[in-house]
């Protein structure tokens, strides 16, 4: 494939071209509450060719399996010729590269008979369903994908690689009379089937958590310290300062970019973003564009001291490619993205953080999280009341609400328990599809917050 | 090779259905009126269903190579549910059309050229216009093992203006579909809505303090949809979060409230004669004067429930076949704007809420406003900013004091604006 790939590209007489193509392996399995909702398998496969002359923007064609791949480059060297942007696009250097990516597979999904995957899935719901009798509804949601991808770019660079990922998603709904409660759980990993095994107990914890809201009382609104825990704290950091620092943020219309040298938040806050750390989800040696990943550091005690770049964005800003060009699949082009946000350790544990608060609220685990301009939404899971410096009755309906400097500054403590969180799922921009990402952080804990208790 | 497939799987299956679908998407985008990027994406998915021993599978692939595709769809019946799935037959198609010529045909020069006029119609000094434009051509095929064998062509023209006021950040942005090339009416009306937006945002002002009357444009209302359409689909048993009962005869909206579907309208991106299941659409009334009427089922939750299929299935390639809706017109009332305008007294207008996405079935939200105004006195007195709107999206539109007789297009939903009598509003 690769020596397709350079033989069609050698055939461009756009200044850069580059071509990217996947092969995907895909099988989906759903369970809804007593019944099978989905088991199947798919392929997808396509590819991605862009061209960029000199004084002009990117033209972009896709690719289907079978097609002429000249052909397309011809159609994406034409599209880049009919732009004209004010702002020609460039590309910053990087080393010319012969890569390849060969992770463990942890045990290759594709071995794996369909009735085996239902029968995991069937088992794991069941532990939801048989935990309580009050348990009404659960959703539990396998998949997993092995793609095998190819670059090539007139440069000279070629990669080829293998990327899997699995994952398990579920919801639990409780009943009892007219309260209805919900938890979520999942789990995500760069890996295979092996990886999937061993949640009972991670979705027997949302049956128990869904159950546990029913007799737990609404959060009283009001503004109070609040303790994060590296949950909502990790998703703190990717909302608030992860997309604020996405270099060609301020492309969209109303987009905007932190800028460096800003004050974001409190001196104790350090957040970065590190796509190289082993077996994560958000790692790849490489990314979409041929760069090497690394650790980009975003915010440093509080001041923004970085941006994730492709390598257009790091042209305009004078600035070093970060590794982070990231397409979802081949349908798209790269985007800068996130892979795996951090807020970096402090000092202290969780009873550290809690001892000197009198009436606080200690908010775990996120099920929702949204941000327009600079205000942002969190619903937690579930949370606890703080009460002369110890953890006391369960609350819910729990949404922390506000300006992200004004949430970041009220950091008056980092412990030093720090985690990455292992879920599912992923992270969607500019109307493109899901990346998979994980994120991680200690403790956290906000002088104070506001606090607004509304049902899900 | 749908007729081939077919063979194949009749050989080896009790029944099976397949759906191809072909996509050419031409993408412009212009900033300040030069093309910045230029893209085409061309897609091919071939979706396969079979019925096997009595159980239904899937397989999906987007090469245009099918082998192998009928054994892993017949894996997938294997591991699948028993479902007594029964396709439907052909039956004669209504004429829709969805599909014109000259849209499908235009290029990167006439798209750009569409593009250049609509932002003619907005550039002044201190904004930043940019045009987001999108020509869609293709196809869907369906066929099955009993006999069904139709399909339609499509297009599809997309616009987005979005314009920005440097000097206090303002954007004000619009998008409209069709399946033609959108006429210079059109393009005036989108420029004038993105005037009004950006007059009305002129001034800054405080949100309303205490809950009060909310005015929802349009796009305010089609967010806050959302968990109304998601209890009008059949899933099976009813979710316990959803307080909609079809068939009820006591109101549970507002008996202002009338929604039809209709997938028969000309020209509109959200029609189409036949399902993707393969059973012939027809207009629906879904709810009438606040009442539910009538549901969405699709073939497959219809078989494990016992209801007919009622002409909604959706089917991406690579999805879950779905119920979902065509054009959703939900009928005028009486009013003009200034009529809503002064009954809200001392309120706020919502232009477009943020991450309506999240609202869930319960129909509970907490959502920040991207675009709104403080109303006093019948007339719009500024821009709020950092308002958070608050409720239940089921009481909202229980609470419905007037609805507007002018309405919009936003996506494949015809809507007029509503007064909501009561809603939480917390500001900065």
């Amino acid at each position: 494939m690769l020596d397709r790939l350079l033989e069609a590209l050698q055939q461009s007489r756009a200044d850069f071209a580059e071509i990217r193509y996947e092969r995907a392996w895909i099988t989906t399995v759903t369970w809804r509450e007593r019944r099978l909702e989905v088991a199947t398998e798919a392929v997808d496969a396509g590819g991605t060719v862009r061209c960029l002359d000199q004084g002009r923007g990117w033209g972009v064609a896709s690719v289907a399996d079978g097609d002429d791949l000249a052909a397309r480059l011809s159609v994406a060297h034409e599209l880049s010729l009919a732009t004209r942007p004010e702002v020609p696009a460039a590309l910053a250097p990087v080393p010319v590269r012969d890569g390849h990516d060969a992770p463990d597979l942890g045990g290759d999904v594709r071995a794996v008979p369909l009735h085996e995957k239902r029968r995991l899935v069937e088992a794991l719901n069941g532990e939801m369903l048989a935990f309580d009798r009050r348990i009404v509804d659960t959703r539990l949601a396998y998949r997993d994908v092995v793609a095998e991808h190819w670059y090539a770019n007139s440069e000279g660079t070629r990669m080829h690689g293998v990327r899997p990922d699995v994952q398990l998603a579920a919801l639990a709904v409780a009943r009892d009379g007219g309260t209805v409660e919900r938890a979520l759980a999942s789990f995500g990993a760069r890996a295979g089937w092996l990886a999937a095994q061993g949640h009972e107990e991670r979705f027997r914890s949302a049956a128990r958590q869904a159950v546990s809201l029913l007799g737990a009382q609404p959060v009283r609104s009001g503004t109070y310290p609040v303790l994060l825990d590296p949950r909502l704290a990790a998703a703190l950091a990717h909302e608030a300062v992860g997309h604020l620092c996405e270099a060609d943020a301020a492309a969209e219309p109303g987009g905007r970019l932190a800028p460096l040298g800003a004050r974001m938040g409190s001196p104790l806050v350090t957040i970065g973003d590190d796509g190289s750390v082993p077996g994560l989800r958000g790692t790849r040696p490489f990314d979409d564009e041929g760069t090497p990943t690394g650790n980009t550091l975003l915010l440093q005690n509080g001041v923004t001291v970085g941006h994730l770049h492709t390598r257009e964005t790091a042209a305009r800003d004078r600035a070093r490619p970060t590794g982070s060009a990231r397409a979802p699949s081949w349908r798209h082009a790269p985007l800068a993205r996130l892979s795996n946000v951090y807020v970096a350790n402090g000092s202290g544990s969780r009873a550290d953080l809690l001892r000197d608060v009198r009436l606080g609220v200690y908010a775990c685990d996120v099920i929702d999280s949204r941000r327009d301009g600079d205000r942002i939404t969190f619903t937690a899971g579930h949370a606890y009341m703080i009460r002369d410096g110890e953890l006391a009755e369960l609350v819910k309906h729990v949404v922390i609400a506000g300006r992200v400097s004004d949430l970041l500054g009220a950091v008056d403590r980092v412990a030093g328990d720090f985690r990455w969180h292992d879920g599912g799922g992923g992270c969607t921009r500019r109307g493109q599809g899901p990346v998979a990402v994980a994120d991680g952080a200690p403790h956290v804990r906000l002088e104070r917050a506001e606090i607004r208790g509304v049902a899900p | 090779m749908i007729a081939r497939l077919l063979e194949r799987a009749a050989a080896l299956a009790e029944a099976a259905d397949v759906r191809v679908a072909t996509d050419d998407t031409l993408i412009l985008t212009l900033a300040d009126d030069a093309v910045t990027s230029a893209a085409t994406l061309a897609e091919h998915g071939t979706s396969l269903r079979v019925r096997h021993e009595g159980r239904v599978g899937r397989a999906a692939t987007s090469t245009r190579d099918t082998e192998g595709l009928v054994e892993r769809a017949l894996a997938s019946a294997a591991a699948g549910e028993p479902l007594p799935l029964l396709l439907p037959g052909p039956s004669p198609l209504p004429p829709v059309l969805v599909h014109d010529a000259a849209a499908a045909a235009l290029g990167v020069d006439a798209l750009a050229d569409l593009g250049r006029r609509l932002a003619s119609r907005v550039r002044r000094d201190g904004r930043r216009v940019t045009v987001h434009l999108e020509r869609s051509a293709g196809s869907v095929r369906i066929g099955n093992t009993r006999g069904v064998d139709a399909g339609y062509d499509a297009s599809i023209v997309a616009v987005e203006l979005s314009v920005v006021r440097t000097a206090d950040g303002v954007l004000a942005t619009r998008h409209v579909a069709s399946v033609d090339v959108p006429d210079d009416l059109v393009l005036d009306a989108l420029a004038a809505d993105v005037e009004r937006q950006l007059e009305w945002a002129r001034s800054g002002a405080a949100a309303p303090t205490a809950p009060g009357a909310v005015l929802l444009m349009p796009p305010a209302v089609r967010g806050l949809l959302a968990p109304v359409l998601d209890a009008l689909v059949i899933r099976g048993e009813p979710s316990p979060m959803s307080p909609l009962v079809e068939g009820l005869d006591e109101p549970i909206l507002h008996p202002s409230l009338t929604l039809r579907d209709d997938p028969w309208l000309e020209l509109r991106p959200g029609s189409r004669a036949i399902d993707d299941d393969g059973v012939t659409t027809w207009p629906q009334l879904l709810i009438e004067n606040g009442a539910v009427r009538h549901c969405a089922v699709d073939l497959e939750t219809g078989a494990a429930v016992h209801r007919p299929a009622t002409g909604h299935g959706r089917r991406t390639t690579f999805g879950r076949p779905h119920a979902g809706f065509s054009n959703l017109l939900l009928a005028p009332g009486e009013a003009t704007l200034a009529d809503l305008l002064a009954a809200v007294g001392d309120g706020l207008l919502v232009e477009r809420l943020a991450g309506v996405s999240g609202i869930g079935r319960s129909g509970a939200f907490h959502l920040p406003v991207a675009l709104g105004y403080r109303v006093q006195g019948g007339e719009v007195r500024g821009r709020v900013e950092g308002a958070v709107l608050a409720g239940n999206v089921f009481d909202a539109f229980a609470a419905v004091g007037g609805v507007g007789r002018e309405r919009d297009w936003v996506g494949s939903c015809f809507l007029p604006p509503l007064l909501v009598d009561r809603l939480s509003v917390a500001g900065d």
